[in-house]
């Protein structure tokens, strides 16, 4: 007796018809490092918060409590950026869709709309490619900074009541609004699709691909020395032209420019 | 009424110190001004700190609960100390126990009307940890070692019993190849269960005899809910077994004896390699001095003596001491004049000299001439009382959670629920319960190489390796992880930064006085004698020293008027002036040498050159030494504690981190400390209790790490996060993490160098062992595993964890 035959069987066009979902997640992979960068103060003061309501005699032990907290919250984050992913998605096919019945042009302003975007999420990229920090050009963007700050302050103001129960999933879901110079290129990603079920998607396996550094780094990992953190950044570069060149050559494509595109069936639901 | 002081819990003088901007009272000046310093932090933590640190001394409860300290053999990680933890305290009449795995104490809380002092072991013993009262003086013998090599042994030979079966039939079968050198026909019953049964009958002798540490931290690790490596390698062993047990029964071929086998062996190999080093790293300690006294030379009524016990005397009894000897406990100088040092109890570099009327603390060196002590009320010994509070420290301080403890707590769960996943998901499907349970079984088996065992113990025995190599005795391992984060540095002053023996640092006056006063000062033993007659000696502009040649040799306390050295100027008229200096006839010349009051009394006033020098001296704190020369005062030596050559550099490469100076010296002495630029903080005159305090406080704040020499620093150095024992004695390197053998101070910034570099190097090689789970868990979970691809990547991950191990550290 053989051992049992594998109940995995994966098609061909699954695969390239997910192939910017597997970017999105080598995005999520890579940004960890960012992640660590501007989250990771955060998350070390929830991992204090949870600390204290366990009573080990030292507070830098990881305990079965601490490491469901920690999932929990990095669950939330991930629901939260699919809600938020699934608004603009919806929110891209409402405008596509009143853009198509008001003037012949959708095709035209979905076509902009997706050269935009992506040349937005390429410069990201290539900033990130040769600085190798987090300090990417969206971050240097006015407004964007303090807008961080204001909002992680009113977090560390709540953490307290929230970082010892299960409502640490609501801590999660409040990320996803946080000013990200990757979650919202991602957002963009998911207005230019215009489409409220890819765009969750997208940004859940995101999430998803975001989970293992920070998850590391709450529990076990004490820093990243700046080197490998410089590499990482490099590496989230390159994931980022790869990420902003897929609605770059759909626009393209639409204004009847044709470039070297990925073979996605163009999803659009809605049309 | 006495009050306690806020720092340290010693009781406070009559007139208490205190200052406006500080609150409490204090018992001197030191704890005065480490709490102002460090009071400046945050209150909530400092009022934490202080409840937490002297939670011990304040005994509230109506119940006075005694307590003793505990030795406890068979502890090796944080689960084991909340398993004793827990298995103490279900004991009637047993109300805390406070365990360490790295420095295998525990101190237990009892109620004596419930349970005996004497049943305490018994209570903690069992499961394979075995408890006994500490001695002072005592270092247990960890006899496990013996043990684990017979365990070690027998499984190596059932292993090779049963490899063979694997290599040259099963693996090959796995692919189709028949290599004849071993075979059986499976298809009949007694071709499968006989040679498959003997392979899972000798499995069985290796998981369950030699693995029997393995499982047994596991269960402990179940019992507290906190899951450590022993667990993940566990699960991995007995899934392996398990599938293996019930493939065999239903005439499956898919067996996974030999990842069992290899993991128990393996990693109990690589645990035995990483014990035998550190063993071989604390037999170095063996030779250092050990400061207790243990008999003492008691005077009968009648004036004759008699060599009795320390355990023995009774307050009020009369002990003489002689010089070169300890003074065995705490007590009251009723007769004689001698400089006393204090220094490995106190950390004052310079002897105190001793009246009548004069306390003196047990464990003190008299240097240069007998006293005799009437023993204290309670006999007992300051050394004793830093033993006890040593152990107190000890046993207060849990061990590190590992970080291979922290991966297992994330991957515990990891994996098992990827195996619950696989299971529901071919039970989803509409498979059979069997196929799908044993689908489940086979992730859980990859769960755990042999490889993330050895991760780190390898690179733990790597560094104690190179440690030993640069004569750095570590004697627990955990300060590999734990030194990397220090923030605060704490250097101990006498011994440390200094070489803690007297010196000549200067000579202001006559230089030709030197050699007339180390004449003189040859026939006593005062440490201060002893560095001008080494001074003398090394001074090669002066005719009347003859060096001899060889190695200039101290004159040591006991050698009285027996080292004579050939040439030297003999003395005649040799006096003694208790407390005061000496004088004698050289050449025809009286000189005297001593205190600038003998030296007023015995021929005139001092010019105003020489009593400048003797007030600096004393403003520097050091001893100014006036020697006079036939009527005049002639010159003033100063002799003092000297720095040691290296400390500027070794206290600049913690630049990055906040350096403290403790010490139990003068504020005065500590005064060329304060003005480098990279100390931030100097505390003086504080006493063991307080350093300990202090310490504790830098604790609480950041990880701290304290160096240190001298048997008033053990406890302080136990404190610390990280604690570092330059030379010094005994109890110094025991409280320790590490010991610099030779006590050399530049070897301090390489400790932590091979800290960080042996934190790097387990990360390494965990991540090294996670390339073997990042290839057998999806091969798993999607059925595709079999016992070959299993073996493979098993000996692949673990010949990297091994290769990346015997690279140089630093």
């Amino acid at each position: 007796m053989d051992a049992p035959v594998s109940p995995l069987q994966l098609s061909p066009s699954a695969v390239t018809g997910s192939a910017d979902l597997l970017v999105f997640l080598l995005v999520g992979l890579f940004a960890g490092a960012h992640c660590l960068g501007m989250c990771g103060p955060l998350v070390s003061v929830y991992s204090e918060r949870m600390a204290q309501h366990t009573e080990t005699r030292r507070d830098d032990t990881l305990t079965l409590f601490a490491l469901r907290q920690h999932f929990l919250f990095n669950l939330g984050r991930t629901l939260g950026y699919a809600t938020v992913g699934a608004m603009f998605g919806l929110l891209g096919g409402a405008v596509f869709t009143s853009v198509d019945q008001v003037a012949p042009l959708g095709d035209g302003v979905r076509g902009v709309t997706g050269i935009l975007v992506g040349l937005f999420i390429l410069v990201a990229g290539v900033s990130y490619l040769f600085q190798g920090t987090h300090d990417s050009l969206l971050e240097r963007l006015p407004g964007i900074g303090t807008l961080f700050g204001r909002v992680s302050r009113l977090l560390t103001e709540r953490v307290d009541s929230l970082a010892g129960s299960p409502r640490i999933v609501g801590l999660g879901t409040i990320h996803a609004v946080l000013p990200c110079p990757i979650i919202y290129p991602a957002y963009l990603y998911a207005f230019a699709v215009g489409d409220p079920v890819r765009g969750s998607l997208s940004l859940a396996v995101l999430g998803l691909g975001t989970i293992p550094a920070l998850l590391a780094y709450g529990t076990m990992l004490g820093t990243l020395s700046a080197g490998k953190r410089a590499s990482l950044h490099r590496g989230l570069g390159v994931a980022f032209l790869l990420l902003g060149y897929i609605p770059l050559s759909h626009g393209l494509m639409l204004l009847g420019v044709h470039v070297p595109h990925l073979p996605l069936p163009y999803y659009q639901p809605l049309a | 009424m006495t009050d306690d002081c806020s720092l340290c819990g010693l009781p406070t003088p009559a007139q208490p110190i205190s200052a406006g901007d500080v609150d409490g009272t204090f018992c001197c000046r030191g704890c005065l001004e480490v709490s102002r310093a460090v009071d400046d932090v945050d209150d909530v933590a400092a009022d934490a700190v202080r409840s937490r640190a002297r939670s011990e001394e304040s005994p509230d409860a109506d119940d006075d609960p005694a307590e003793t300290f505990l030795a406890i053999d068979g502890m090796h990680c944080a689960t084991c100390e909340s398993f004793v933890a827990l298995r103490g305290e279900n004991c009637d009449g047993i109300a805390a126990v406070e365990a360490s795995y790295a420095t295998d104490t525990a101190r237990v809380s009892y109620d004596p009307e419930t349970i005996d002092e004497a049943d305490l072991p018994d209570a903690l013993s069992g499961y394979g940890y075995r408890a006994s009262f500490r001695d002072v003086g005592e270092d247990g013998d960890r006899g496990r070692d013996e043990e684990t090599f017979t365990r070690l042994l027998v499984g190596s030979v059932l292993g090779a019993l049963i490899m063979p079966w694997y290599v040259f039939f099963l693996y090959p079968s796995y692919v189709g190849i028949e290599t004849g050198i071993l075979s059986a026909d499976m298809t009949t019953s007694a071709g499968l269960y006989i040679p498959m049964g003997i392979v899972a009958l000798f499995s069985a002798g290796v998981v369950f005899y030699t693995g029997w540490p393995i499982l047994r931290g596991a269960f402990v690790s179940l019992r507290t809910r906190r899951p450590n490596m022993d667990l993940l390698l566990a699960i991995a062993i007995l899934a392996a077994f398990l599938y293996s047990t019930v493939a065999l029964v239903n005439a499956n071929t898919h067996l996974y004896y030999d990842v069992s086998v290899a993991i128990v062996l393996v990693v109990t190999a690589g645990g035995y390699y990483e014990g035998s080093l550190k063993r071989q790293a604390t037999g170095l300690l063996a030779d250092l001095t050990e400061a207790r006294v243990r008999e003492a030379t008691r005077r009968r009524p009648d004036g004759t003596t008699e060599t009795v016990d320390v355990d023995d005397l009774e307050p009020g009894d009369e002990v003489v001491v002689r010089p070169g000897e300890r003074v065995p406990v705490d007590g009251t100088v009723v007769e004689g004049v001698a400089a006393v040092d204090e220094q490995v109890l106190t950390g004052e570099s310079l002897p105190r000299t001793k009246e009548p009327g004069d306390d003196v603390v047990g464990g003190a060196v008299v240097t240069d001439d007998a006293l005799v002590v009437e023993v204290g009320d309670e006999a007992a010994s300051t050394l004793d009382r830093i033993t006890s509070m040593l152990w107190a420290v000890q046993s207060d301080r849990p061990g590190i959670q590992r970080f291979a403890d922290r991966l297992a707590t994330v991957f515990v769960p990891l994996v098992l629920a990827v195996g619950v996943g696989v299971t529901a998901w071919r039970l989803v499907g509409g498979q059979p319960v069997s196929a799908a349970l044993l689908a489940g079984l086979t992730v859980l088996v990859a769960a755990c190489p042999c490889a993330m065992g050895l991760a780190t113990p390898l690179a733990v025995a790597g560094g104690l390796r190179d440690a030993l190599r640069r004569g750095l005795v570590v004697t627990d391992g955990t300060l590999f992880e734990a030194a990397p984060g220090v923030e605060t540095v704490v250097f101990d002053k006498t011994g440390t930064l200094t070489t803690g023996e007297m010196t000549v640092r200067s000579v202001v006056g006559d230089p030709d006085a030197v050699s007339l006063a180390a004449a003189v000062e040859r026939q006593s033993a005062h440490p201060a004698a002893d560095a001008i007659v080494a001074h003398a000696e090394t001074d090669t502009g002066d005719d009347d020293v003859t060096t001899d040649g060889g190695e200039t040799q101290r004159a040591k306390p006991d050698d009285l008027g027996s080292d004579k050295e050939s040439g030297t100027d003999p003395v005649d008229d040799f006096q003694r002036h208790p407390g005061q200096g000496v004088s004698g006839r050289v050449d025809g010349q009286r000189v005297v040498a001593g205190t600038p009051e003998l030296v007023e009394t015995e021929t005139s006033a001092l010019p105003e050159s020489l009593r400048a020098a003797v007030t600096e001296a004393h403003e520097s704190g050091d001893l100014p030494v006036v020697v006079a020369v036939d009527g005049d005062p002639a010159a003033v030596i100063v002799v003092g504690d000297r720095e040691r050559a290296a400390w500027r550099d070794v206290v600049d490469a913690f630049a990055d981190r906040e350096v403290v100076v403790l010490t139990g010296d003068d504020p005065a002495a500590a005064e060329r400390f304060r003005d480098h630029a990279t100390v931030d903080e100097v505390f003086a005159g504080v006493p063991p209790d307080g350093k300990v305090a202090t310490v504790e406080r830098l604790a609480a704040d950041g990880q701290t790490a304290m160096i240190g020499d001298g048997t008033n620093d053990a406890p302080a150095l136990a404190a610390a996060d990280v604690g570092i024992a330059v030379g010094g004695t005994a109890r110094a390197a025991e409280a320790a993490e590490v010991a610099i053998v030779d006590g050399s101070l530049a070897d301090v910034p390489v400790a932590f160098d091979l800290a960080v570099a042996t934190r790097r190097r387990i990360r390494e090689n965990i991540g090294w062992a996670l390339c073997y789970n990042a290839v057998a868990i999806p091969l798993a979970a999607t059925g595709v595993l079999n016992p070959l691809f299993a073996a493979l990547a098993m000996a692949g991950s673990s010949l990297l964890v091994v290769t990346n191990s015997r690279r140089r550290l630093v």
